[in-house]
């Protein structure tokens, strides 16, 4: 394969939204632990391997948010079949108008960085994430009542 | 598992993202899982003032008072949300521009700041009520 070619590929398009990283990360090669310290998310190792279960047994599927109501353990953190990662600070989304899909509104760039220099508590910003298979909106649509207990 | 649904968002919930990822496989593994990259998120949970009609958001927690982390690949983000904290009658001393986000509890959803495509996410939930 090209060395020059990036996968999974930086650009791609889901559910009519643009979604693209930058060519390079903003970290090359991270180990989990130095990750879960300097992030300060405790639970990743265990989430992580939550994931990779779950996405082992039901492949393609979208994946829902939420947990147990209780807090997993992270005393005895199951293997995970890799210890580094790739990181990226910022990823950037693009729509297209919702009145009329030939209009690209502008791109916007999303922060998720650790602790550094002006960012104390780091950046973490706010999205909209599909949790729902055939959710995808508008096409969706006013799909029946909709009510749901929090 | 609970599934964290927005009431306000068909399909959709409000998460906080915190970290974009890609793992390195390690050399000669056979991976199991498929190549993408991945998105650890919090959930907040989203209810409507009925006096303002606005959508006030909280962050998700376990009994321990924790909040819920959780991974999806990042395919599944759809756009960028504007919350306002909510500063109540006295805003804490410790906000600052930097930090506000990190430690207010609860936060208001700006439904001003994109009109044209999360509008009609808001105006379904005026519709089925």
């Amino acid at each position: 394969m090209d060395e020059a070619i990036p996968h999974p590929p930086r650009i791609f398009i889901a559910g009519g939204t643009a979604i693209h990283l930058n060519y390079n990360p903003s970290h090359t090669r991270v180990s989990v632990d130095d990750v879960t310290t300097n992030f300060n998310i405790p639970d990743l190792h265990v989430v992580l391997s939550e994931f990779l279960l779950h996405d082992a047994r039901e492949r393609g599927e979208v994946y829902g948010v939420g947990g147990p109501n209780r807090r997993p353990s992270i005393e005895c953190p199951l293997i995970l079949p890799f210890d580094h990662l790739q990181l990226w600070y910022t990823v950037h989304l693009q729509e297209t108008a919702f009145h009329n899909s030939s209009i690209t509104l502008p791109a916007q760039t999303i922060h998720a960085s650790p602790p550094g220099p002006g960012w104390s508590k780091g950046q973490q910003e706010t999205v909209l994430v599909n949790v729902e298979g055939g959710s995808v909106w508008p096409e969706s649509g006013l799909t029946g009542e909709y009510s749901f207990m929090i | 598992m609970n599934t964290y649904k927005s009431s306000c968002f068909e399909g959709h919930a409000i998460c906080e993202l915190h970290l974009i990822m890609c793992p390195i496989p390690q050399r000669g593994s056979h991976v199991t899982w498929r190549d993408q990259y991945l998105c650890y998120i919090q959930v907040l949970t989203d209810l409507v003032d009925p006096a303002t009609d606005m959508i006030i958001l909280k962050h998700a927690k376990y009994t321990d008072g924790t909040s819920i982390g959780n991974i999806v690949p990042l395919h599944q983000l759809h756009s960028f949300i504007s919350l306002i904290p909510w500063l109540g009658d006295m805003a804490d001393v410790q906000f600052t521009k930097a930090t506000s986000m990190h430690y207010s509890q609860t936060f208001l959803f700006n439904k001003y700041f994109e009109k044209t495509s999360i509008m009609p996410f808001t105006m379904l939930h005026i519709v089925s009520n």
